[in-house]
């Protein structure tokens, strides 16, 4: 009797120091629009789709990346062109995440990585054109702008859902500093 | 010695060590740190080390730990406007990921070391390219792009921060005359 009164405290014991040092079994749950990666001890260790996840709460932690479209919008941009023009455009998009494991890696916030990759494409492209040639290939160069992006976000773990100029028109050159001398009053 | 003296020793033994632990665990916490990252640690206010990814007991009464991501942060510095070494009126745009280089260094020497890194990119951009002279060149664009991020990561090695990826996404010249562009009419 005393011996399984023994073993039953060392029983307690041992639970005691798992719990202490490794955790306590947890569940959590991914909705159908998250996806999550496991990390242990601080590394990461399989992703994780949707559905019931077993966490040893104290070694384990996941960290859960939503994966509905991320909505962009960029109003009122001025780009110059290669022949002194000034372009102004508007553009709205959206992406999704793909891979979790790169989206987490790709950024600090990940969400803000679809609008800069759109910014930064936009204007690169649209930047090595005159501005007879935007008028005439808008659309081609719409869909440059699009390829350019899908790729990037491609390569970060997103994908580009819709991308879209909302507005886009041509002006003159950027006006040069004025240095001439200021006119006197005549009285 | 008989099973009633091992039944004793073992029990208060273990009664101990219940004691033990949770005295001990009232003043820990545990800090878990991902591999992007990094913890500061602080004894007693004075920096001891950084620790890397894992598990970590700290005990919060004379141990401070700073968790610092070292996760790259997108950013656009939109239309700059400047004149260019031959004094030519000139616009250019970067993009860049923005990074902590030094955990230590970027919680020590900025409170917010993002954001006042951003101001201080900014400056540090417009008397960079001020200093060259602007070409609109695809080809050059690269080798400028490096030569101003060896100037930014320069300055920004002392705050623990680093520049990576940069990128011209906009240059203009007023040097330039549209006339002789290919393409132009």
């Amino acid at each position: 009797m005393a011996m399984f009164a023994i073993g039953i405290w060392l029983l307690f014991l041992g639970v005691v120091a798992v719990r202490v040092y490794v955790g306590k079994p947890s569940y959590m749950t991914l909705l159908e629009y998250q996806q999550g990666v496991l990390y242990r001890k601080g590394r990461p260790v399989r992703d994780l789709k949707p559905g019931r996840i077993r966490v040893w709460a104290g070694i384990e932690k996941v960290i859960i990346v939503d994966t509905r479209a991320i909505p962009v919008r960029l109003e009122d941009r001025a780009v110059a062109l290669v022949d002194g023009m000034t372009a102004f455009y508007s553009l709205s998009g959206s992406a999704e995440v793909q891979d979790a494991h790169k989206a987490i890696y790709s950024a600090l916030d990940f969400s803000e990585v679809p609008l800069f990759v759109l910014q930064c494409c936009s204007r690169s492209v649209l930047n090595r054109y005159a501005s007879n040639q935007l008028v005439r290939n808008e659309r081609t160069i719409v869909e440059e702008i699009a390829q350019q992006a899908k790729l990037k976000l491609e390569a970060q773990g997103f994908k580009l859902l819709t991308f879209r100029l909302t507005q886009f028109e041509v002006d003159l050159p950027p006006d040069e500093p004025d240095d001439s001398p200021p006119e006197p009053d005549m009285e | 010695m008989n099973a009633d003296d091992i039944w004793a020793v073992v029990f208060l033994l273990g009664g101990a060590g219940l004691l033990f632990l949770r005295f001990y665990r009232r003043r820990t916490v545990r800090v878990f740190v991902t591999d992007y990252q990094r913890g500061v640690r602080f004894v007693n206010g004075a920096f001891r080390d950084v620790l890397g990814p894992g598990c970590y007991y700290s005990n919060h009464t004379r141990e401070q730990i700073t968790i610092v991501d070292i996760r790259p942060k997108p950013v656009v510095f939109e239309r700059i406007f400047y004149e260019d070494a031959f004094h030519a009126p000139s616009v250019v745009s970067f993009a860049a990921e923005l990074s902590v280089g030094d955990p230590y260094r970027a919680i020590t020497q900025l409170k917010y070391p993002i954001n006042d890194s951003i101001a201080i990119i900014r400056d540090q951009l417009q008397s960079v390219v001020s200093q060259s002279i602007a070409n609109t060149e695809p080809e050059t664009r690269d080798k400028s792009a490096n030569e101003i991020t060896a100037a930014l990561n320069s300055e920004l090695e002392k705050l623990g921060m680093q520049v990576a990826n940069l990128e011209i996404i906009e240059m203009w010249s007023g040097s330039v005359r549209p006339e002789t562009i290919t393409g132009a009419n």
